[in-house]
């Protein structure tokens, strides 16, 4: 997470993340820290919309490690199983497809392995060796939408890093907490606080019904009931207008007018938006 | 009963407009031969188009050359792919008439070559039969227009119609 620095650095998208933890706003915030501290790398959102990204799966001292292509995530079988691993410079990863979710390829972000066309056979496999340090982000090109992604960490980068990270990124995420839950907490007082508020304003107030209130239940008291309105006198028209003679030609100009319309509108749209455009089904 | 004489002709004008629409109908289907897609292209089973055993073309979907200016192509969709069309476009020469069969080994697809009226409902367990004639060389995309999933916005692939000299049979997939 690179808002370490302080509350400037909290994006929208952690605020978001963090206010959709139900009611505990605070808690789910520092979840989310706890995670991002314990792994110690920054994906950039990479995994922000992978169901199955659960930390990164230290797999480190090994010569080769295998990712399976089509494990249970994301709605249905469209995810690398472990999404993230950590391995050491050197090493071979093979992914390994479960031949389930449909087709599914391994497609390199921006390191420029592919294992080609999407395929589903059960057992096809797909190897890249991995010598530098870094990360390297993947995904399978057809379910790339629903969040088919993982990643390879190469190396010990942000590994060792945990515990100290993990206190001052704590204390940090914890102050953003604060912030999050001082205003959950305020808007739950501001009820409160605005019913405080018109108290107060009304306590210099008379009481009870106005003035007004007072004299209409003082006058229906002495039975002499509520004032009645009077009701305008009835005039005679000043002018009256006669029904016009029935014009057919009217109408029939109308008729004539939206049948142009319907006719026009008929050719373009069968002539030449239909049959017009390009190859047609013919059988 | 009266009837106006106005009333008479503008009662025969929405007349002749119902006979109008229903001769460009009549027109089409006669004259440049749109038709319908029905069932003839049959049933299938679903798991056996995913598992690639179903012993139709659908096992290795692609095109292939079925007669002088014929071509037959089996297109397989499936979440959230055309296969061919998406990896690799689907290549048809110009000038041929083209048989497509479509079907889905997981949820309901469309198949719609942009821009056309080439479209059609893609259900899995049932082949969608389209004969189509491509007479100038261009190029099309392929849109699934039913909603197939969370990826389903993504869904999509190419057709190249390329002209007669250029085409090479054994690259059409």
């Amino acid at each position: 997470m690179s808002g370490r620095s302080g509350i400037d650095g909290l994006t929208r998208r952690e605020l978001l993340r963090g206010g959709a933890a139900a009611g505990t706003a605070a808690a789910g915030l520092a979840a989310t820290g706890t995670a991002t501290a314990q792994s110690g790398v920054d994906f950039d959102g990479w995994f922000s919309d992978v169901s199955n990204y659960d930390g990164i799966v230290d797999r480190r001292g090994q010569d080769e490690v295998t990712v399976e292509v089509g494990v249970q995530a994301n709605g249905s079988d469209w995810g690398f199983g472990p999404a993230a691993v950590r391995v050491d410079p050197g090493t071979t990863v093979v992914w390994e497809w479960t031949g389930r979710g449909g087709a599914h390829n391994v497609v390199a972000e921006n390191d420029g392995y592919s294992s080609g066309t999407a395929v589903n056979e059960a057992g096809e496999t797909f190897e890249q060796t991995f010598e530098e340090t870094g990360i390297s982000k993947y995904f399978c090109d057809p379910h790339l939408a629903v969040g088919m992604k993982g990643a390879i960490v190469i190396g010990d980068m942000g590994a060792g890093a945990g515990g100290e990270d993990g206190g001052g990124g704590s204390f940090q995420l914890s102050q953003e907490g604060w912030l999050l839950a001082g205003s959950f907490g305020l808007a739950v007082a501001s009820p409160l606080i605005f019913a405080a508020f018109l108290r107060f304003r009304g306590r210099d107030r008379a009481v009870g019904p106005s003035d007004e209130t007072r004299n209409q239940l003082k006058r229906v008291e002495e039975r002499e009931g509520p004032p009645v309105a009077e009701e305008a006198p009835v005039e005679a028209p000043a002018q009256e207008i006669e029904h016009d003679e029935y014009d057919p030609w009217g109408t029939l100009s109308l008729v004539i007018g939206y049948l142009l319309l319907v006719v026009t509108l008929w050719v373009f749209m069968y002539f030449v938006e239909f049959l017009g455009r390009g190859p047609t089904v013919i059988g | 009963m009266d009837i106006h004489r106005f009333e008479k002709l503008w009662i025969a004008i929405a007349l002749l407009l119902i006979i109008g629409f229903i001769s460009t109908v009549a027109y089409g289907s006669l004259g440049p031969g749109v038709k319908m897609i029905d069932n003839s292209g049959g049933t299938i089973d679903a798991e056996e188009v995913q598992s690639g055993s179903s012993g139709t073309g659908f096992d290795d979907p692609g095109v292939t050359k079925t007669g002088p200016n014929e071509y037959e192509v089996y297109v397989k969709a499936q979440q959230f792919q055309f296969i061919p069309g998406t990896s690799q476009p689907i290549e048809v020469p110009a000038g041929s008439t083209v048989t497509f069969y479509v079907t889905a080994s997981d949820v309901t697809h469309g198949f719609n070559i942009a821009g056309t009226n080439v479209n059609t409902m893609v259900i899995p367990g049932q082949v969608a039969e389209l004969t189509v004639n491509f007479e100038e060389p261009g190029s099309y995309g392929i849109v699934c227009n039913e909603y197939c999933g969370g990826g389903h916005h993504t869904m999509e692939g190419r057709l190249e119609v390329v002209p007669q000299s250029e085409y090479n049979s054994t690259e059409g997939v």
